[in-house]
């Protein structure tokens, strides 16, 4: 038995819509831009990656579309998507149908917008339906009650890692039986003062780049200063390999392992010796039964922090072992942005589009590599390439790592 | 020639009641015949802020029925109908 994705929904900075976001990655288009959400000018760091155009009224009724908070939006906007690019109109048993959302900051973008409303004109300016909306579980709650789902509506909140170990618990819920279809990935929209702040004072994003924002996001780089901050959505319909085959439904990819670790040693980073790290990746192989020689491709975290890109550099190279110099790597984060919450979604949505349409996503601005990141990390511009097995890994606050290993289906049937 | 300010006020309350224009006409008591709660009384007043451009009495969102009561806090709260 095989857990399968049959359809995916994203909403990105470089595209809304699994077919936009294609474009681009194949493009190599950057979507970050000088910040315009807010007032930038108090911060170091000007830049973003911004989801334009998002209409939510395409995706929802225009009372939802003016209520809920952007994360629900994006969210529910990519888990439509989902469920339509599956076939699945109509749930068989919509009770044994489960919702698993990764979100890090959840609705917190509006949580500081109401809090500045209650603080600067008073309790009656806020939203009433605040309580509803101000919990990270108001995503999947969204999408249960805009897509019929009576099955379990679940929130992974575990900081960067939150999308893969949504999708993995995902999984687990579809071998166990529970249910018999998952929507599962993540969603952020981590874009307001309060988070721009912290990340800014914490001298994590990147701020030399402000007037050239396309070169901002730099993984791997020599000269790269920290992430780029961004906002977005992926959601995957998940199902046992049987069901779908049954109903005919496409098989994007088949998810074949799943590690989550955590060091349990650092708020905000893994350590060094990278020891608990290299073993999410070896769990996710294991459980697949594939060997380091046979993965095609890595979708790095890749996050262009300072620690961040040698330390993964490092972890590759021990899980992967000798094969790791021929094996490409690459950081989507280059071109979409760090979306905290949903990277690890977002970026499977790239490996998986990359896997169907023959092509590896670029890592962008990487002119001259940090001489501790001796891989291969796919420089600038997509490249053609067969891909049956790649690598999805996310590291997280709280020094967590996970990881997941997708495999074309028609090599494991 | 701007739109009635009662189509307005119609159209804001059909959004946020999810209901057609003609029901909203038609009902007596929003809270009975529509399902209008506390929660959809401050969303339809919100709404209307940001339509007319005016601040209104968020207080009045308690005691709201109908789409004379309705009409009443605007009108209490822009300038009087131009001829």
């Amino acid at each position: 038995m095989a857990v399968v994705v049959t359809g995916m929904g994203c909403v990105s900075p470089i595209g809304i819509g699994v077919p936009a976001f294609s474009e681009s990655l194949k493009a190599g288009v950057s979507g970050t831009r000088p910040l315009t959400r807010f007032d930038a000018r108090p911060y170091r760091c000007r830049v973003a990656a911004e989801i334009e155009d998002f209409e939510p009224g395409e995706f929802m009724a225009l009372r939802e579309a003016r209520a809920l908070p952007r994360v629900v939006q994006l969210g529910l906007a990519a888990a439509g998507m989902a469920r339509d690019d599956a076939g699945l109109r109509a749930w068989k048993d919509p009770a044994r149908v489960a919702i698993l959302v990764g979100t890090s900051a959840g609705p917190g973008s509006y949580q500081f917008e109401q809090a500045m409303l209650f603080v600067e004109r008073g309790v009656r300016r806020m939203h009433p339906s605040f309580p509803a909306y101000a919990h990270n579980g108001s995503i999947a709650s969204e999408c249960a009650i805009q897509l019929g789902v009576h099955g379990p509506v679940l929130t992974v909140s575990s900081a960067c890692t939150s999308s893969p170990d949504a999708i993995g618990v995902g999984r687990g819920l579809l071998e166990s039986g529970m249910v018999d279809v998952v929507l599962a990935g993540g969603a952020d929209a981590p874009l307001a003062p309060l988070l721009f702040a912290a990340f800014d004072r914490l001298d994590a994003m990147s701020s030399r780049f402000n007037d050239a924002p396309e070169a901002a996001s730099r993984p791997f780089s020599q000269d790269r200063d920290g992430f780029v901050l961004g906002e977005g959505a992926a959601m995957f319909v998940l199902e046992r390999s049987e069901s779908a085959l049954e109903r005919g439904a496409p098989i994007l990819a088949e998810v074949a392992g799943y590690g989550a670790t955590c060091d349990a040693a650092h708020h905000f980073t893994q350590e060094e010796s990278g020891d608990d790290a290299v073993r999410a990746l070896e769990i996710a192989m294991a459980e697949a039964g594939v060997r380091p020689d046979q993965i095609d491709y890595v979708n790095a975290h890749g996050t262009a922090t300072s620690h961040n890109d040698p330390f993964e550099t490092r972890v590759v190279c021990r899980a992967l072992g000798g094969t790791a110099t021929g094996v490409p790597v690459s950081s989507s984060k280059s071109l979409f942005g760090h979306t905290l919450g949903a990277c690890g979604a977002v970026e499977l949505a790239a490996t998986l589009v990359g896997m169907k349409e023959g092509f590896l996503p670029p890592t962008l601005n990487l002119d001259a590599p940090d001489p501790e990141c001796t891989l291969d990390y796919v420089a600038h511009r997509a490249r053609p390439a067969r891909v049956d097995v790649a690598l999805s890994t996310s590291f997280g606050f709280g020094s967590r790592n996970a990881a997941l290993l997708v495999r074309r289906f028609a090599d494991a049937a | 020639m701007p739109p009635d300010r009662s189509d307005v006020v119609v159209r804001v309350l059909s959004v946020e009641l999810e209901v057609s224009a003609d029901e909203v006409r038609a009902a007596r008591s929003l809270r009975n015949d529509l399902g209008m709660d506390s929660i959809a009384a401050a969303n339809v007043l919100f709404h209307l802020e940001e339509e007319f451009g005016v601040e209104l009495d968020l207080e009045a969102a308690d005691r709201l029925d109908s789409l004379p009561e309705i009409l009443q806090v605007v009108d209490r709260f822009l300038p009087s109908v131009e001829a």
